[in-house]
């Protein structure tokens, strides 16, 4: 009986340590979505010789870009990389939208509205 | 009496909030006193820009600045061989230049990369205007002469991505490798750009 009862104790050990037993335990939540501004507009990267601008935003996995604005998102549609929605995410993590300089940063003075970090608003992912 | 403790206590307050303030602020960046002496200053730029500018040490990790290991492109893979493991063995310094000239804005961007050696920045400089003169957006390559003063120079025009033009000036000045990039619509900047290479070439 003693045995039998040692070898079900093993049975059942083993099965809770295999990867199919632990697969099957309820994902622990480890993050969450969140309406963010960007906390810094500047140089993101290179290629050769050449700068290209992002917006930085804390977090990670950007969607649902926005900007806040003069003119809001129809603004942004003047841009050499279209409206805003179309911006590309950069980094990583996906926390940097590149910010066109044609019809966009280049025709801004600095400091203007297109500068501000808190004019650009997207849904970041917070793990 | 009344009157004399409420000035009192206003008093205490506004020095509390000043010491509070005096404590928390950040001293402001200083750049080591040899890169200091190299890097551009705000007195050199041309009359009737907007400068704003951010200055710190970074990495060959970080993509803010142009020889960094995130932009494998800025030389060939060629190229990068011949130099040998020490390309990213630097200390760097970046000076970001936001700039406004009444009509546009662009970059000015000035970046001095201290190697161990006189031998390695000028091998680093050579390949990069090798690399600079086999790309294809070369469209000009600006008259200087090889060596002014103390330092060995070239400098030349790009086509950008995105239409504009970057002017790129390459020198070395014993250990220290000096890059300045201007970006920015055509033509708007070159004058700037001019000005601000016959500063550095005189270091």
């Amino acid at each position: 009986m003693y045995r039998v009862t040692r070898l079900l104790m093993v049975i059942a050990l083993l099965i809770m340590a295999s990867p199919q037993f632990i697969a099957a335990s309820p994902p622990q939540p480890t993050g969450f979505w969140a309406s963010l501004r960007a906390y810094d507009v500047r140089v993101a990267y290179w290629t050769g010789v050449e700068p290209h601008y992002g917006a930085f935003f804390q977090g990670a996995y950007g969607r649902d870009q926005h900007y806040l604005g003069p003119g809001g998102d129809d603004a942004t549609c003047a841009s050499s990389s279209g409206c805003i929605r179309f911006w590309n995410w950069w980094g990583t993590y996906y926390s940097v939208l590149l910010v066109p300089k044609w019809g966009w940063l280049w025709t801004e003075p600095l400091g203007g509205p297109k500068w501000q970090p808190s004019n650009y608003q997207a849904m970041i992912w917070i793990g | 009496m009344k009157r004399l403790l409420l000035i009192a206590t206003g008093a205490a307050v506004l020095l509390s909030i000043l010491f509070v303030r005096l404590a928390t602020a950040r001293p402001s960046f200083q750049a080591p006193p040899e890169i200091a002496k190299i890097a551009l200053h705000p007195q050199e730029f041309p009359e009737g820009w907007t400068v704003r500018t951010r200055e710190g040490m970074t990495q060959p990790d970080d993509a803010r600045h142009p020889l960094s290991r995130v932009n494998p492109s800025l030389i060939s893979e060629t190229f990068q061989k011949e130099i040998g493991d020490f390309l990213y063995s630097y200390t760097a310094y970046y000076q970001e230049n936001y700039i406004w000239n009444g009509r546009y804005s662009g970059l000015a961007g000035n970046y001095i990369y201290q190697y161990a050696s006189e031998e390695q920045a000028q091998k680093v400089g050579e390949a990069l205007v090798n690399a600079a003169r086999q790309a294809p957006n070369l469209f000009k390559e600006y008259d200087l002469p090889a060596k002014n003063g103390s330092v060995w120079g070239w400098a030349g025009k790009f086509r950008g991505e995105e239409g504009g033009d970057v002017d790129l000036f390459v020198g070395t000045k014993g250990p220290f490798l000096i890059l300045l990039i201007v970006d920015g619509p055509p033509g708007e900047f070159q004058r700037g750009f001019e000005q601000l290479v016959g500063y550095l070439v005189h270091r």
